[in-house]
Formats: structure tokens, C-alpha cells, sequence
């Protein structure tokens, strides 16, 4: 399978993101948009979000990055680099 | 897979004698904890070493709810995990036929952080057994200003060994909420669970309810979302 750019990556991102939690679903989301709030059991949204973009882009983001991922912008970083 | 034979005992039913949702699904789980044991991840793995497993989604479809003195055959298998969640898929055939068939989405919390926790980093690994994937998409239902809303706290026996409601008696506490004719199920329904944050001890909770579109949608709060539940007619 061809590689996805990194708008490509985005645009699906952002589809998985609204599809996943509700109230985002008219939020206008940009690479700067926080998406985490750690591992918190207030964290089942964030934690969904990630396996599912996980799943769907068939990569695996090392536990050690899932701290550091506070931005759309990371967490599309984190695909690209692992993809 | 696991595989049990249950008889359906009175303890099991309501006054209908039909099984009650809240004991379904303690089958359930009952029978994931057994599994979990034959898979070499059970309670010394977890529980032992201060691990808790915790249930972040549940859809579960009857076509028929069994009845008392009646035997059911329960079968669970686990889906492959996606990185921190674990899958699980259930089935209930009576009959010969299966009337029942579910998933639960589950994950490991440290007790005393009551964080998510890498199961790598603890060495629990479980192979999906069959192929297939639960549906993570979450829902919301935009309550109306008509919607009730009922206020009450947990009691002490509502809480488990994880020392929080445990997300079978979330149904006990909807149940009660239902009106009488959908309190029995008489049509194949979907119900569908969504628990956002746990509930402890001394907590009020505030259930919104309603129906709309012909399902009934249930929200609990206290001051944010901790569970939503759909129950619709399929």
C-alpha cells in the first residue's frame, strides 16, 4: 500500500477523532488542537482515539511516546514516523 | 474459548422470569475472569500485583432472553488487543440457536494510581483467538429539556473488589428507570455501554433519561459523564 502524505494522514486523523468522540464532532481541529489528558481514567476517549488510530493505520506507537502526545500535530508526527 | 453450561436459577431472574441484563452480564464477566485464568493472565498476574481490570465499552444484542430452569450454553473468546485494550467477544446459544451475542472492550488500571497501564510493560500478552474487531465509535444523545433526572448515590453493595460501582449494577440502576413494558424484553434490542469514569464510594450520581427516536438513552453524571447507555429495538 502507497505511503500517506502527511494531509492524507491528517484529513483521516481528524475523521477518526470526530467519529470517536462526539463532542468533537463540529470542532474545527487543527494540528495545534490538545488532544490528551495522559492516562488518567478520565482518558478512555483519548486512549479509544489511539488504539482505533492504531488499528486503522496499522502502526503501533511505542508506550514511552504516549506521554508526549498533547497535540493533533504529535499524534499525526507519531503515525507518519511509525507508518 | 471459553465454553460453560449455566442453568438459569431464580436468583438469576425478575418476576418475569426472564434472565435480568445485570446477571447476563456478570456471566460475562465471570466467564472472561475464567478465561483470563486459563490464559496464564489471571488474578495472580492482576488483582495479585495490584492491577484491576476495567471495562471501557459493552454492546450486547438479545434476541431472546433465556428463562428460568433453562440451560445456556456461554462462550467467550478474546479479539486481538489493540495496544492497551483487550476485546472480547460472548455468545449465548439456547435452544440450539444463539440468542445473544455481545463485546466488552476491557483494560488494566493500576490500583493505587488508578492510571491506565501498559500491559507490555507487565507482561501480559493475550493472543486474539478469533479474528474480528469491536466497534470503539462512541455516541452522545443531546438530552432535551424534557428529559428526567433522577439523583441518587450507590450504595455500598453496588461497589466491588475495584472499590468502585461495578458496570453490571449501572443496569440494576437503569432497570429500575425503565418504563414496566420495556422493564421485560419481549423484542430483539441492542444495548450498548459506554463508562467514561469510575464511581466510588459516597458519590451522587445524577441519571438523565429519555427516549427518543424509539431508544432509550440514560447518562449518568456527577458534575462530568461517568457511563452512557443506549438501549434501542433492532
Amino acid at each position: 500500500m502507497a505511503k500517506l502524505t502527511r494531509d492524507e494522514i491528517r484529513e483521516k486523523t481528524i475523521e477518526i477523532i470526530k467519529r470517536s468522540i462526539p463532542e468533537l464532532a463540529g470542532a474545527e481541529l487543527t494540528e495545534e488542537s490538545a488532544v490528551t489528558t495522559g492516562m488518567g481514567l478520565d482518558s478512555m476517549n483519548f486512549i479509544l482515539v489511539i488504539c482505533t488510530l492504531e488499528s486503522e493505520f496499522g502502526v503501533k506507537i511505542p508506550d514511552r511516546l504516549w506521554g508526549r502526545l498533547h497535540t493533533l500535530g504529535q499524534v499525526i508526527d507519531a503515525i507518519e514516523k511509525y507508518s | 474459548m471459553y465454553e460453560e453450561k449455566i442453568l438459569i436459577r431464580s436468583h438469576h431472574v425478575t418476576s418475569s422470569r426472564q434472565l435480568s441484563f445485570s446477571r447476563l452480564l456478570e456471566f460475562f464477566q465471570d466467564a472472561t475472569i475464567n478465561r483470563l485464568e486459563e490464559l496464564g493472565v489471571g488474578r495472580d498476574r492482576t488483582l495479585d500485583k495490584g492491577l484491576l481490570w476495567v471495562i471501557a465499552r459493552q454492546k450486547t444484542e438479545i434476541r431472546r432472553m433465556p428463562v428460568y430452569d433453562e440451560t445456556v450454553t456461554l462462550r467467550v473468546w478474546a479479539l486481538e488487543t489493540m495496544h492497551i485494550l483487550f476485546p472480547w467477544q460472548y455468545e449465548v446459544e439456547a435452544e440450539g440457536e444463539v440468542v445473544i451475542s455481545g463485546s466488552a472492550v476491557w483494560a488494566l488500571i493500576d490500583r493505587e494510581e488508578r492510571h491506565f497501564v501498559f500491559p507490555e510493560k507487565h507482561e501480559i500478552y493475550i493472543e486474539g483467538e478469533r479474528p474480528g474487531q469491536p466497534s470503539l465509535a462512541s455516541y452522545r444523545h443531546d438530552f432535551s429539556a424534557e428529559a428526567e433526572v433522577t439523583h441518587l448515590k450507590p450504595r455500598y453493595v453496588d461497589l466491588d473488589l475495584n472499590g468502585h460501582v461495578n458496570n453490571c449494577r449501572y443496569f440494576d440502576i437503569i432497570w429500575d428507570l425503565l418504563p414496566r413494558q420495556m422493564q421485560t424484553i419481549s423484542h430483539p434490542v441492542r444495548l450498548e455501554a459506554e463508562y467514561l469514569r469510575e464511581v466510588c464510594s459516597g458519590e451522587w450520581l445524577e441519571i438523565y433519561h429519555e427516549e427518543s427516536a424509539g431508544a432509550w438513552h440514560f447518562e449518568g453524571r456527577s458534575l462530568d459523564p461517568r457511563f452512557r447507555i443506549r438501549i434501542t429495538p433492532i
